[in-house]
C-alpha cells in the first residue's frame, strides 16, 4: 500500500553524512614557520630551484627579489644580497595556498644552476627568517593540510626511492592520485550500500525490508572483484628485495656473471683463485622487482681458515637466499653438495662444446638439480635470459596502465577489505541478519578508508612516523 | 540555604541531573519554570526507539530514573528491529504522559537533598570565571557552587504557525528571554536551531474503525533491567497516510509556511522533517505514513506522529482533511515550529562543564541535541561530573566502545553540531558490542565505582551478574548425553548430531531456540539473562571481530593528553589544526583523530609534540 521511499533518497535527504561520515572532511590550511631548500639535485645543471614554504614565504621572496607579481605566474626578478649587491637573476613563480603543492604560500626561484648561487639564496633566505628544510619535509606538509593522501604521501616517497623507470612509472601513477581514485571510487560505492543497510535499522518505521537488495549485493560483489584484481596484482614483496646467491667452485666466473648480469664493475675480477672471500652484496632491479645477487667465495674441500669460514658463509646464504644459483664450468664441473637446494647454470659458455654441454645438462638432470641455462660473461650469451627468466613468474602479468600496489601496509588493507566484504557477500546469502551483514561491509569500508588514510589507528600513525622522520 | 549544584529547567536532562547530584549526596536546588510542568514532553509521548532505547537502558544501568518511569507509565510497548538483528533491536513505549509527569515529580520529590523552586533564572553570578550562583525573576538570588542549565528550547523560543509568531518555550509555556545574554557575558557562544510538532487533534473526531491497528507486543518488552510492574491497560495505535491530495493543499499552502518563506532561519533536523519539507525534497513519492499516538489513557489528545508542521491554521485544517479517517478530526492545538538558542557543545569539555566558565555545565537541548533520551542522558552525565568536579574527583566519561551515552556526548564535545542531533545506531561504529541487553552488563561497575547505585540496586546487579556467569558456566561445562539429545531433537528437529558436544555449542545454531534448550536441559534463568547470553554465543565471532576493531583504537585512546597542554605554536602543526586543538582539548589522541579535519600526518605530529610535553601513553 505504501511505497518505500527510496532509502538512497532517504539517506541524502535524512543526512547522509551522519549515516556516512567520512573522517576527513576538507583540506586544512597549513601555516606555520617558512622553509627553502633547493628542489633540485646539486650540482652544476642550467638551473636549479629553490623553495620556500610556509607564512611568510612571500614575504621572504619580496625581500629577496623584489617586484609585483601575480599569482601562478613566472616573473623575473634580480636577487639581492643583504647589501644589494646581484646574486642572480632568476625567475620567480608564487602560488599562495591553500592552492599549493604544501597548501600553505608556496615560492619558486628558478635560478643559474650554480652550486654557489644556490647557497647564498638559501643562506639569504634562513636570514630573513626562513629555515632549511627537514628530508621530505614539503611532502609532509603537503600531508599535513589534507592536500594529500596518505597513498599520495607514500607514493612521493617512492618517487624519491625508485631506482628504475618501472618503478619511478609506478609511484608516478599513484602521485597523480590513480591509486587513491580507484580506491576511493570504490568506497563511495560502498558508502552508498553502507548507507541502505544503516537507514533500514536507523529508519525501520519505512518498512524497507531487513536485508541488503539484490542491487547491493550486487555493487558489493564487483567491489570485491575490483579489489581482489588489486590485491593479485599486488607486489608486496617487490618493495623488498628478492636474493640470489651465486656460488660454486672457485674461478668458474661467479664474480664476472655478477658484473655482466648487474652491467657494473662492482666485484673485482681474477684469474687467481679465491679472489672472493666475503659475500658481496649487488642490488638492482628489474621491472618492479628489485633484486639482491650475493657473490660468493668458492668452494674448495681442502679449504682453511679465513676461506673456509668465507665458504661456510657462503653455504649459509645460500641456505637462507630466495634463490641458490650454483655455476658450473664446463672444463671441470664441480657439483654442488649434497642437502641444498640450488639451481644450476652453466658458466663460460663460450668454451663449452655441444656435447658437453648435453653431457652436463644431462648430468644435472640425473642429480635432479633444475638446470638454469648456459651463459657467458665473456660474450654475454645467456645472460639475459638468465635474467628475464629469473624475474618471470614475479613480473610478467602487469600490463601498462594497472595500478600496481606496492606498499605492504596497502596489501594489508585491501586484503583485510576483501576479506570483510567476502564476508559481508556470504553472510547475506546465508541469510544473517543486517546488523552483522553491515558490520562487515563497514569493516571492509574502514580498511580501505585506513589505506587512505582517512581513517586512522596506531598502526597507520606508526607507518607515517616512519616514513617522514617526524620528529627529527 | 546553602546549595551544591543548581539546575535550571526541570525537563528531561534538569530531572536526572538533579537525581544524579542528589544520589552523590549533593544539595540541589531545581529551578523551573512550572513546577506542574516536570518531565513534560514537549513532542510526541512516547520514550526510546531505535538506539535511544539504547540509551534507556543505559541510563537505567547508571542509576537514573527515565527507564523506570517510561516503564510505570507506558500504554503501549513494542520491539523495534525484531528482524534486524540483536545489536538494533531497540524497546519503544507509548506513554501517558500525565501519568509520566506526574510520577517524574514524585521521583524529583522523594530524592534526597533535591529543593524545587518554581522561578526564572534570569542570570548567572560569577567571580574571576568560575560560577558562583544564580539570579532569580521574582527577585533574590541563590548561591551555589557548580550551575547545570538544562532549558531546552526555552532560550530566546519562538513558536510559529504560518505567519503568526509568539515567544514561548513551547506551546502554553513562556519563553526564557534573559538568560541568553548571562551566558553570552560569560563568554559562550549561541546559535539558533528549530524543530516542530505535530497539531494535536481530538480523539473522539477520528474515525478509528477505518483505520489499520497496530498493537503492542505481548508480553511486553521494558526498559529497566529492575523488571519495574507494567500494571496499566495497553492500548493500540492506528495508522493512516497522506495521499496526493494532501500534498497538493501542502504545496498551495508552501508559500505561506515560515520555513519556506524565510522567517525562520534556525537550523532543523534533516531526519526529522516537516511534512511541507517531506512533500517538497521527496516529491516523487505519493504518499507517507502516519501513525496516531494516544497522548494518554484518559487524554483525549491524540498525536498524529509523520505531521510535523508550522503551516498557517487553514492550510493543517484543509490538508487534515484528506487524510483517511482524520476527515472531521478537530485540532486541539495547531502544529507548530520553534526557534530557540543553543551553545555549539565544542565549547564543553567531556563532563559537560563550559571550558571558559568553571562549574558551569550544559546538559540537553541546549546543546544542540534533540530528544528526551538524549536530554536525560546528558543530564545524568552532567550532575555527575558537577559533583565530582566539585570534589575534586577525576571526570566521568564514557568511551565511545562502552555506551551510545559515550558516542554522544563524544560526538558533541569532538565534532560539534550542524543540526540538532539526534543518535542512530550508526553513529557508533561498536554496534554489536552496544546492545540493549548487555547495557547493565557493560554499565553496572562503571556506575558503581561512581557511586550512583544504591544499595538495592548494586546488590541486583551483582545478582544478575552472577546469573549471567553461572548460566555461562553451565552451558559451557555441559555435555548433551543421550537422553538429553533425543528429547532436543523431538523439539527442535533441526537439532541433529549434537550428542557430546557442548549445550553451548547447540545453542551456537541458529535453529536453537535457546529457552527450549535451557528447559530440555532443566535450566533456568530469567528471561533477561537468557536472551544476552543466547547472543552473546550466537555472535561471539563478529563480537570479537569488533573487540580487535576496539583495540585497534585502544592505543590511540589511551594515549591521554595532558589538559595543560597547549597547542599553539606546536611545531609542524598548522595554525588551523593547533586552534582546533586548543579550542576541543582533547583528552587523548582517540579523541583528537576524531577532531574534523585532521589527518594522519597531523595526528603524528600531535603524538611527538605531546610526547615531547610529557604526555602519558
Ligand atoms: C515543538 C517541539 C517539537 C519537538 N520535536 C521533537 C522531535 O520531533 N523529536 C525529538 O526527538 N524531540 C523533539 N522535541 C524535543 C524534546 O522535547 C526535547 O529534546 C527534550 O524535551 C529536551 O529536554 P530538555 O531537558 O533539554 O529540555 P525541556 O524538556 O525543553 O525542558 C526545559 C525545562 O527548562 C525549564 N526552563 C527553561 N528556561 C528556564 C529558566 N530560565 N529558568 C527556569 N527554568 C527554565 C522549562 O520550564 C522546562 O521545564 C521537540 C520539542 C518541542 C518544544
Ligand atoms: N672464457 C670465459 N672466461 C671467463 C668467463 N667468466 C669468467 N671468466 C674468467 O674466469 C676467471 C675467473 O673469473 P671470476 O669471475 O673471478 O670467477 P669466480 O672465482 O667464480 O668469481 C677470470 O679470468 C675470468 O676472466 C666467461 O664467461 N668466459
Ligand atoms: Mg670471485
Amino acid at each position: 500500500m505504501f511505497s518505500a521511499p527510496s532509502l538512497a533518497a532517504l539517506a541524502d535527504g535524512f543526512g547522509r553524512d551522519v549515516l556516512w561520515r567520512p573522517a576527513v572532511q576538507e583540506p586544512i590550511a597549513t601555516m606555520t614557520d617558512t622553509i627553502v631548500a633547493p628542489a633540485t639535485a646539486p650540482g652544476e645543471a642550467a638551473v636549479a630551484v629553490v623553495r620556500l614554504s610556509g607564512r611568510d614565504a612571500r614575504v621572504i621572496a619580496q625581500a629577496l627579489a623584489p617586484g609585483r607579481r601575480q599569482a601562478r605566474v613566472m616573473h623575473r626578478a634580480t636577487v639581492r644580497d643583504a647589501e644589494g649587491a646581484r646574486i642572480d637573476d632568476a625567475l620567480v613563480v608564487e602560488m599562495p595556498g591553500p592552492r599549493s603543492y604544501t597548501g600553505e604560500d608556496v615560492v619558486e626561484l628558478h635560478l643559474h644552476g650554480s652550486r654557489f648561487v644556490v647557497e647564498q639564496v638559501v643562506a639569504r633566505a634562513c636570514a630573513l627568517g626562513a629555515r632549511v628544510a627537514e628530508p621530505g619535509e614539503f611532502t609532509l606538509r603537503a600531508f599535513t593540510s589534507g592536500r594529500m593522501d596518505l597513498t599520495q604521501a607514500e607514493a612521493v616517497i617512492d618517487v624519491l626511492a625508485a631506482t628504475n623507470a618501472r618503478q619511478l612509472a609506478q609511484a608516478n601513477a599513484q602521485l597523480g592520485g590513480a591509486l587513491s581514485e580507484r580506491i576511493g571510487a570504490l568506497l563511495t560505492r560502498l558508502e552508498e550500500v553502507v548507507a541502505e543497510g544503516r537507514a533500514s535499522f536507523d529508519f525501520p518505521e519505512y518498512d524497507t525490508g531487513a536485508g541488503l537488495s539484490a542491487a547491493h549485493v550486487e555493487v558489493v560483489a564487483e567491489v570485491v572483484a575490483e579489489l581482489r584484481g588489486l590485491v593479485e596484482r599486488a607486489r608486496p614483496e617487490a618493495k623488498k628485495a628478492r636474493t640470489v646467491v651465486l656460488f660454486g667452485a672457485p674461478n668458474v666466473g661467479k664474480s664476472s656473471l655478477l658484473n655482466a648480469w648487474s652491467g657494473t664493475e662492482r666485484v673485482l675480477v681474477d684469474d687467481a683463485p679465491g679472489t672472493t672471500r666475503d659475500p658481496i652484496e649487488v642490488e638492482m632491479t628489474e621491472g618492479l622487482q628489485r633484486w639482491s645477487v650475493w657473490d660468493t667465495a668458492g668452494f674448495r674441500a681442502e679449504a682453511v681458515g679465513l676461506e673456509a669460514r668465507g665458504i661456510a658463509l657462503a653455504l649459509e646464504r645460500a641456505r637462507a637466499a630466495d634463490l641458490a644459483v650454483w655455476v658450473l664450468a664446463p672444463d671441470a664441473p664441480v657439483w654442488p653438495p649434497e642437502g641444498i637446494e640450488a639451481k644450476v647454470v652453466g658458466g663460460k659458455a663460450d668454451q663449452a662444446s655441444v656435447s658437453r654441454r648435453t653431457l652436463l645438462e644431462a648430468e644435472a638432470q640425473k642429480r635432479g638439480l633444475a638446470w638454469l641455462g648456459w651463459v657467458s660473461a665473456r660474450t654475454g650469451e645467456g645472460v639475459a635470459e638468465l635474467r628475464s627468466r629469473l624475474s618471470r613468474g614475479v613480473d610478467n602479468d602487469v600490463r601498462a596502465g594497472d595500478i600496481v600496489v606496492v606498499r605492504e601496509r596497502q596489501v594489508a588493507e585491501l586484503r583485510e577489505a576483501v576479506q570483510a566484504l567476502e564476508l559481508a557477500l556470504s553472510e547475506s546469502r546465508a541469510g544473517a541478519t543486517v546488523d552483522v551483514v553491515v558490520a562487515s561491509l563497514e569493516a571492509g569500508a574502514f580498511a580501505l578508508g585506513r589505506l587512505l588514510g582517512r581513517n586512522v589507528d596506531g598502526a597507520v600513525l606508526d607507518r607515517v612516523f616512519a616514513d617522514f622522520c617526524i620528529g627529527k | 540555604m546553602t546549595l551544591d549544584v543548581i539546575v535550571v529547567g526541570a525537563g528531561h536532562a534538569g530531572c536526572e541531573a538533579a537525581l544524579a547530584a542528589s544520589r552523590l549526596g549533593a544539595r540541589v536546588g531545581l529551578v523551573t519554570l512550572r513546577a506542574d510542568r516536570i518531565a513534560q514532553m514537549s513532542c510526541n509521548p512516547a520514550i526510546g526507539g531505535v538506539a535511544k532505547g539504547h540509551v534507556v537502558r543505559e541510563i537505567d544501568a547508571l542509576g537514573g530514573a527515565m527507564a523506570k518511569v517510561a516503564d510505570a507509565t507506558g500504554i503501549q510497548f513494542r520491539r523495534l528491529n525484531t528482524s534486524r538483528g540483536p545489536a538494533v533491536r531497540s524497546t519503544r513505549a507509548q506513554s501517558d504522559a500525565a501519568l509520566y509527569r506526574s510520577a517524574m515529580t514524585d521521583v524529583i520529590a522523594s530524592a534526597p537533598g533535591v529543593t524545587v523552586i518554581e522561578d526564572e533564572v534570569v542570570d548567572l553570578t560569577s567571580v574571576d570565571g568560575r560560577v558562583t550562583g544564580v539570579s532569580l525573576s521574582r527577585g533574590g538570588s541563590l548561591a551555589c557552587r557548580a550551575v547545570i542549565i538544562t532549558t531546552g528550547t526555552f532560550l530566546n523560543g519562538l513558536c510559529h504557525v504560518g505567519s503568526e509568531q509568539f515567544t514561548g518555550g513551547r506551546v502554553g509555556d513562556a519563553a526564557a528571554l534573559r538568560l541568553s545574554s548571562a551566558l553570552t557575558r560569560l563568554g559562550v557562544a549561541l546559535g539558533r536551531f528549530k524543530t516542530g510538532t505535530t497539531p494535536r487533534l481530538a480523539a473522539d473526531s477520528i474515525a478509528w474503525d477505518r483505520l489499520e491497528v497496530q498493537h503492542g507486543d505481548e508480553p511486553r518488552p521494558r526498559f529497566s533491567f529492575d523488571q519495574v510492574p507494567s500494571t496499566l491497560p495497553q492500548v493500540p495505535c492506528h495508522i493512516t497516510h497522506t495521499d496526493a491530495a494532501t500534498h497538493a493543499v501542502i504545496r498551495s499552502g508552501l508559500d505561506r509556511s515560515p520555513l519556506y518563506c524565510g522567517t525562520i532561519v534556525g537550523r532543523g533536523p534533516r531526519y526529522c522533517p516537516s511534512l511541507e519539507d517531506k512533500i517538497v525534497r521527496f516529491s516523487d513519492k505519493e504518499s507517507h505514513q502516519i501513525f496516531l499516538e494516544p497522548e494518554g489513557l484518559s487524554s483525549d489528545r491524540v498525536y498524529p506522529n509523520g505531521l510535523s508542521t508550522s503551516l498557517p491554521k487553514d492550510v493543517q485544517d484543509a490538508f487534515l482533511r484528506t487524510i483517511p479517517g482524520l476527515e472531521h478530526a478537530r485540532v486541539l492545538q495547531y502544529g507548530y515550529a520553534v526557534e530557540y538558542d543553543y551553545a555549539q557543545p565544542t565549547q564543553l569539555d567531556a563532563r559537560l562543564m563550559v571550558k571558559c566558565a568553571l562549574g558551569l555545565f550544559l546538559a540537553g537541548q541546549i546543546n544542540g541535541t534533540s530528544g528526551y533520551e538524549e536530554a536525560a542522558a546528558q543530564g545524568l552525565m552532567a550532575g555527575l561530573n558537577a559533583v565530582r568536579w566539585l570534589g575534586g574527583e577525576a571526570p566521568a566519561v564514557l568511551g565511545r566502545d562502552q555506551a551510545y551515552i559515550g558516542v554522544l556526548i563524544d560526538d558533541l564535545v569532538t565534532k560539534g553540531v550542524d543540526e540538532p542531533y539526534r543518535l542512530f545506531t550508526s553513529r557508533s561504529e561498536h554496534r554489536l558490542t552496544l546492545r540493549e541487553t548487555n547495557a547493565e552488563e557493560r554499565l553496572w561497575q562503571v556506575a558503581d565505582g561512581w557511586r550512583l547505585l544504591s544499595s538495592e540496586r548494586r546488590e541486583a546487579a551483582a545478582r544478575r551478574e552472577a546469573e549471567r556467569s553461572s548460566l555461562r558456566a553451565a552451558l559451557a561445562e555441559r555435555v548433551v548425553d543421550a537422553p538429553l539429545a533425543a528429547s532436543l531433537a523431538l523439539s527442535i528437529p533441526a537439532l541433529t548430531n549434537i550428542q557430546g558436544q557442548r549445550l553451548a555449542d547447540v545453542i551456537r545454531r541458529p535453529e536453537a531456540d535457546p529457552e527450549v534448550v535451557m528447559r530440555a536441559a532443566a535450566l533456568s534463568a530469567t528471561t533477561d539473562t537468557v536472551q544476552l547470553v543466547d547472543e552473546d554465543i550466537k555472535y561471539a565471532g563478529y563480537i570479537a571481530r569488533e573487540a580487535k576493531q576496539i583495540e585497534r583504537m585502544r592505543e590511540l585512546e589511551a594515549f591521554r593528553l595532558p589538559a595543560s597542554m597547549t597547542y599553539l605554536n606546536a611545531p609542524g602543526l598548522s595554525r588551523e589544526v593547533q586552534e582546533k586543538l586548543a579550542s576541543v582539548q582533547p583528552l587523548s589522541l582517540g579523541q583528537a583523530s576524531r577532531i574534523p579535519g585532521m589527518t594522519p600526518a597531523a595526528l603524528a605530529l600531535l603524538r611527538v609534540h605531546a610526547h615531547r610535553a610529557g604526555a602519558e601513553s
